[in-house]
């Protein structure tokens, strides 16, 4: 339920305008900060050296538990400093992190979280570490981060998942060479979607039909007929497509495909003309941290070549450029028959400004027009 | 009867008796604490604390107006009262039912049936979620497919995502409850009350109707207030399969008040005070029914015997019957739960070879899983024995001894089953984010004790009342003090309700999932809580292997503890 | 014309029976009582009578039909009999008048009549409707009670009634006075009933025939002047009343004479039965004579105690060839003070061997 994987945000209210793209703008209304200085975070022996007498990092998280497990133990083994994680996604986790700060305790070190606009509001209150990454920053593309408050080490990149038991391989290429395919009268009540408010993923998705003319509202209407399932999380669609339930379901991400691939799930993706990627959980500071170097080397670390190679072995496809794909998963994929790598040149990466500014009347207006009444 | 005896002192001496009075006042404040942090959180614009943070109405007006201006509480207060009501009755009826079957007839089977029934006690709604969902689902279910293969049929047998659905898994996970708290006073109430009727000529269905559930209205209705406070704070079951049909409980609304952007915690708690509002009406409903408590106290002082209705061929249909409802709601989601367990990936078709012990490989292999598992353990460990404790001290004053502090407190500490638990761990956490517990297994600990001490002081409470203080007056002139007296004398015969009062306390705080949520830090994971994850990241396999292994745990220490101390899980409540 | 006929009725609970090859007849209109000690087989069998409780085997007829037999249940709901039980089992939940209409509202007597009925049977019981029809059972004292569930018991006219230790939870004066008022109610109405109690007077008081039940057995049966006068073995003596029991030593069948302890020998009237071990004699039996008085069957002997009970003195004699002897003597001047020695005569017409 809930229904928000850790990989899907809830970027939805304006205020992420204010620091995201007008960070300048918000800055001077923060009377908590004391100097107006963005500290320059690198991995150097001097930080390591401080983070080790430090001993432990306290990481909360919304991304999803193996994934974390993977980082924190690679983290452990290399630095030999304790990974404290505790699993509060999306706004639980901010909310908690923001009761804390309110009353002076500091707890957590590292925020990983799926809930940048929430970001955004506590670092209004000072409660998060202005910071960049010198090193990764020429690497990272811009829609990977927000300046000086979270960056994002890894894509999300949306697909279309079908059941190749419903859909044959050579039908769902050619039906799905864009969108429109899932207007197809043979799929009404076979469709699983997300529901508008249910994270970044289909946030991301609904805006991208609304902005490009090809699309528009009307296409999220005619969906609607469709009487697709709307699920408020992805975990249930993933569930129901393997069984068969559904035929097409989306909007899945390839990471989190490749890894119920490997698990032995038939199912398939494919690729339409246009799809969005986007940045979906960020890696913060607490401006407060009780561990302030070890929280620093945690976060630099996703963004050497070390970590996102780690971060590979998770499944997920790191935002630092240069980084050969070794994913065990695509070396399978390579090998069947239906599987082709992501095709750059289809990425839309949504306006930050469009959707934070947007989407708090965007939502009900997508709900409206796919017919969902709650 | 709840005879009061004000010349016998319980607890002697002054200094003693003011120990006494810190005690119940520490856990007035301990209960009082979290629910009224949530009130003054429904009073703000924002969460405590947080900056520009003022005093409104506005939330308030919103949750309460909203039901009948068309707000956001609207549609889920209606559709929470249009399932909570529904499904109270009929798993009442339902554990009722199966209660009497098992304790006043002899029915073949009944031992068996009698530990069966109490199966879903041990495992989360989640378990019910994911083992419908495989089984039910309209177009993939098992079942759907099994009954359109037999008969051709397009339409699906059962669709569990729809009104019927969530209220069929809903009764079947409430039903033990019922049965639970009835299964003992069937016990002890009186045969010869039900021979009378039979030697008047009364056939059996008369005889059920004019004498034995009449008599057993104080119990039938304690218990369906307990499922009736459930049934309101249930969000699991209505979340999972109520959301792509659009239905919304109030439960699931809050919680996505909660755990959404912009989190609303100030809505969330307002509609947090409708819930205590609604749960409140069922409890005072409840007190009226059962005014004239005399009436229903069937159990004398002299010996009877307990001789079961014999039913002759009947009783081998009512087995079948029984068996049929067990396997229909219990074995048969929780048989899909194992097969989901040892599938790697949901498939459409069951294909054998696929079966395989992955899920439970990485599930042993996962760091957190022992931690997880020494947490819980220790958790409902202690809860357990501190909530029969505190009610054993509460339960007992209560019907001893009289006063305003003392009945003030016995509706204080009903006061926290009310507020749905996503609001309630909120509550605890801005009441204890300040202190050492934060963050720790003790926060948890007093979160499951305050929350769940009600039912120790009223199943112990109800055990009091049942005891003639004459025995408690001859141990004193026997020159006992009144705590040797009461460890003499009521101790002994309270035992089986302290053991029940342990047991309940325990198997809820083995899956608690909704307090815990807001709660829990990295060192104070819990199982419900992996298997929480687990479900939301789509690890069903991984979360189905964990559920299974849970059944199997608790499932080995209640048979334990009835080893051990012959505990039963035989709750004599009121 | 007999009622009710048990022939061959046998209750086993595990391997011990509860009630062995047990036959009985109760004749139309009799009140016949079941008496034994707990444990003795005796609740069994009423309830075995009033369906109850299985019997593993055996008949049971009541007015010619069959109620157990092979094949044959007939549940207790179809047997057309009123009981009373020791504990009353008085519903709580329903006021008196429910109580005691229920029965009627089963058979669908009209309301007008049962009103009428339900208002002659409480004033039969002596709780009239006026005062007490709307009272819950939990306002109402143990007499009380037990007096609704008799009134509830008889109120449907039941071919039989059973009464299941109805007395026994009552106190002495309150059982007293129940008793008066079931032996004048039984007078009236007449129906069969099957009375169960260990308690002799109950069964002396009401019946006209007494069943005395030892393991699960009936060991002798009769009048209870019958069963007073010639017990048929010890149970039954000490069960019934009580008595001197004297251990024989020697018997002389020709001259109809038995030797006790010392030598001393006692001439007996009758001799019925065929083994001789005891010599028995009721307590109020024993006469006291003064040492130098001449008599046959006399035992010499010491007072040892003398208790003044009211209507009588109940003696404790040592006899100088070392029995003890128990002497009850109606209150009057001039009896024997402790320590004084008298003669105990034990009359031959009154002796019993068993």
């Amino acid at each position: 339920m809930p229904l928000h994987t850790g990989l899907e945000t809830s970027i939805q209210r304006r205020r992420l305008l204010l620091t995201a793209a007008g960070a300048a703008v918000a800055r001077p209304l923060t009377a908590a900060r004391a100097a107006d200085t963005v500290e320059l975070v690198t991995v150097t022996p001097t930080l390591i050296d401080a983070a080790k007498r430090e001993g432990t990092v306290v990481v909360r998280y919304s991304s999803p538990v193996d994934e974390m497990t993977q980082m924190a133990t690679a983290f452990e083994a290399r630095f030999g400093i304790k990974v404290q994680v505790d699993r509060k996604v999306g706004v639980v986790g901010t909310q908690q992190f923001a009761t804390e700060e309110r009353v002076g305790r500091h707890v957590m070190d590292v925020n990983y979280s799926a809930d940048p606009a929430g970001m955004s509001d506590l670092a209004e209150e000072g409660f998060y570490l202005r910071f960049t990454l010198p090193d990764a920053l020429p690497l990272l593309d811009k829609g990977a981060y927000i300046p000086e408050l979270g960056y994002c080490p890894k894509w999300t990149e949306i697909v279309i998942s079908y059941n190749p038991d419903h859909i044959p391989l050579a039908q769902a290429r050619e039906q799905f060479k864009t969108w429109h395919g899932l207007l197809d009268p043979k799929l009404k009540g076979k469709i699983g979607m997300n529901e508008p408010a249910g994270g970044g993923v289909p946030l991301a998705t609904y805006l991208m039909f609304y902005r490009l003319p090809q699309y528009g509202r009307d296409f999220v209407a005619k969906l609607g007929e469709q009487k697709p399932r709307l699920y408020p999380g992805s975990a249930q669609g993933r569930e129901d497509l393997a069984a068969g339930a559904i035929s097409v379901y989306v909007p899945n991400w390839e990471s989190i495909a490749m890894i119920t691939f490997l698990k032995g799930d038939r199912t398939q993706w494919t690729y339409p003309e246009i799809a969005p990627t986007f940045a979906n959980t960020y890696l913060c500071i607490s401006s407060h941290a009780p561990h302030p170097a070890a929280a620093r080397l945690f976060t630099a670390w996703f963004f050497t070549p070390e970590g996102a190679r780690t971060m590979e072995l998770a499944q997920a496809k790191p935002t630092l450029q240069g980084i050969p794909d070794e994913r065990t998963a695509v070396a399978k994929l390579k090998q069947t028959d239906w599987w082709r790598p992501f095709p750059e040149q289809i990425r839309w990466i949504p306006d930050t400004n469009d959707w934070v500014k947007n989407s708090e009347d965007l939502i009900p207006d997508m709900r409206e027009a796919l017919g969902w009444q709650r | 009867m709840a005879t009061v005896t004000p010349n016998l002192d319980l607890f002697g001496p002054l200094p003693r008796r003011l120990g006494m009075s810190v005690v119940l006042a520490v856990s007035a404040a301990l209960v009082l604490a979290p629910v009224l942090a949530v009130i003054y959180g429904a009073f703000r614009t924002r969460p405590p604390g947080a900056p520009r943070a003022a005093f409104t109405l506005a939330k308030m007006a919103q949750a309460w107006g909203g039901i009948f201006t068309g707000g956001w509480t609207q549609a889920p207060t209606v559709n929470t009262i249009l399932l909570a009501i529904p499904v109270t009755i009929v798993a009442t009826a339902l554990g009722v039912a199966l209660a009497w079957a098992v304790t006043r007839t002899d029915m073949p089977g009944r031992r068996t049936l009698e530990l069966l029934f109490l199966v879903p006690l041990l495992y989360s709604p989640l378990v019910s979620v994911i083992g419908w969902t495989v089984l039910a689902d309209p177009g993939a279910g098992l079942l759907n497919r099994a009954w359109a293969g037999v008969t051709g049929a397009h339409a699906p047998l059962f669709d569990v995502y729809s009104y019927g659905g969530i209220a069929f898994v809903m009764v079947f996970y409430f039903a033990p409850y019922a049965f639970l708290l009835c299964a003992g006073a069937f016990r002890a109430l009186d045969s010869t009350l039900e021979e009378a009727a039979a030697m008047s000529g009364a056939g059996l269905l008369r005889r059920l109707g004019f004498v034995t559930f009449p008599l057993m209205l104080a119990g039938i209705g304690a218990a369906s207030l307990f499922i009736f406070t459930l049934a309101l704070e249930q969000f699991a079951i209505p979340g999972f399969l109520g959301a792509h049909v659009h239905f919304d409980t109030l439960a699931y609304a809050i919680f996505e008040r909660t755990s959404t952007y912009p989190s609303d915690l100030p809505g969330a708690a307002a509609a947090g005070t409708l819930l205590l509002v609604l749960s409140s009406i069922g409890l005072y409903a409840y007190r009226r029914l059962t005014r004239h408590a005399g009436r229903f106290i069937s159990v004398t002082a002299r010996g009877y015997r307990a001789v079961p209705t014999a039913l002759g061929r009947g009783g081998m249909v009512l087995t079948v019957i029984c068996a049929a409802l067990f396997a229909i709601g219990v074995a048969l989601p929780l048989a899909a739960v194992l097969l989901r367990a040892l599938l790697p990936v949901r498939t459409a078709s069951v294909d054998l070879s696929a079966l395989g012990f992955g899920n439970f490989t990485q599930l042993f292999a996962a760091g957190d899983f022992l931690l997880g598992l020494q947490n819980t353990a220790w958790l409902a460990f202690g809860a357990a024995t501190i909530c029969a404790g505190l009610g054993l001290l509460i339960g007992s004053l209560l019907v001893r001894r009289r006063s305003a502090g003392l009945s003030a407190l016995d509706y204080l500490v009903a006061l926290p089953i009310g507020i749905p638990g996503t609001v309630f761990g909120v509550g605890m956490l801005w009441a204890y984010v300040r202190t050492p517990l934060y963050l720790t297994l003790w926060i948890l600990l007093l979160a499951f004790t305050v929350r769940y001490l009600v039912y120790a002081v009223r199943t112990v409470g109800g055990s009091m009342m049942q005891i003639d203080p004459v025995l408690e007056e001859s141990a004193a002139i026997a020159g006992g003090t009144p705590l040797r007296t009461f460890l003499f004398v009521d101790l002994p015969l309270l035992k089986p309700a302290i053991a029940s009062a342990w047991l309940l306390v325990f198997l809820i705080v083995m899956r608690e999932i909704s307090a815990s949520v807001i709660l829990y830090g990295a060192d104070s994971v819990t199982v419900p809580i992996l298997t929480w994850n687990y479900l939301n990241d789509g690890s069903y396999g991984t979360a189905s292997a964990l559920a299974i292994v849970q059944v199997v745990a608790v499932g080995l220490v209640v048979m334990l503890l009835r080893w051990l101390f012959g505990a039963d899980i035989r709750a004599r409540s009121e | 014309m007999t009622a009710i006929r048990i022939a061959g009725l046998n209750r086993r609970f595990g391997p011990a029976f509860a009630v062995e090859g047990l036959d009985l007849e109760i004749a139309a209109g009799e009140f016949l009582t079941l008496l034994g000690p707990s444990g003795s087989g005796k609740t069994t069998t009423l309830r075995m009578l009033a369906g109850l409780e299985r019997p593993d085997s055996g008949t049971i007829q009541v007015g010619g039909r069959v109620m157990n037999g092979p094949g044959v249940f007939v549940p207790p709901h179809k047997r057309n009999m009123g009981m009373v039980f020791q504990s009353y089992a008085v519903w709580p939940h329903r006021t008196v008048y429910q109580n005691v209409a229920f029965p009627l509202r089963v058979q669908r007597v009209s309301r007008a009549d049962e009103k009428a009925r339900v208002g002659r049977i409480l004033d039969l019981v002596e709780l009239p409707a006026s005062d007490f029809a709307d009272r819950y059972a939990s306002q109402l004292s143990g007499g009380q009670q037990q007096r609704v569930s008799l009134a509830r018991a008889l109120v449907a006219d039941p071919d039989v009634i059973l009464y299941d230790e109805p007395l026994s939870n009552l106190d002495a004066r309150l059982r007293d006075a129940m008793r008066t008022l079931l032996r004048d109610i039984h007078g009236r109405i007449r129906t069969t009933a099957l009375y169960v109690t260990h308690d002799q007077t109950e069964a002396m008081v009401l019946s006209d025939r007494v069943c005395i039940m030892q393991a699960g057995r009936i060991v002798q049966q009769g009048t209870p002047r019958a069963l007073y006068d010639n017990p048929s073995n010890m149970f039954v003596t000490e069960f019934i009343g009580g008595a001197n029991a004297l251990p024989i030593v020697e018997q002389d069948r020709a001259r109809q004479q038995v030797g006790i302890a010392g030598g001393v020998r006692i001439h007996v009237a009758n001799w019925n039965a065929g083994s001789a071990s005891r010599l028995v004699i009721r307590h109020h039996h024993v006469q006291l004579l003064p040492a130098d008085a001449t008599a046959c069957n006399a035992i010499d002997a010491t007072v040892r105690d003398a208790v003044f009970l009211g209507d009588r003195v109940r003696f404790t004699l040592q006899a100088d060839c070392g029995l003890t002897l128990i002497a009850d003597a109606v209150a009057s001047p001039g009896l024997p003070m402790p320590g004084s020695r008298i003669r105990a005569v034990l009359p031959a017409a009154l002796c019993i061997i068993i």
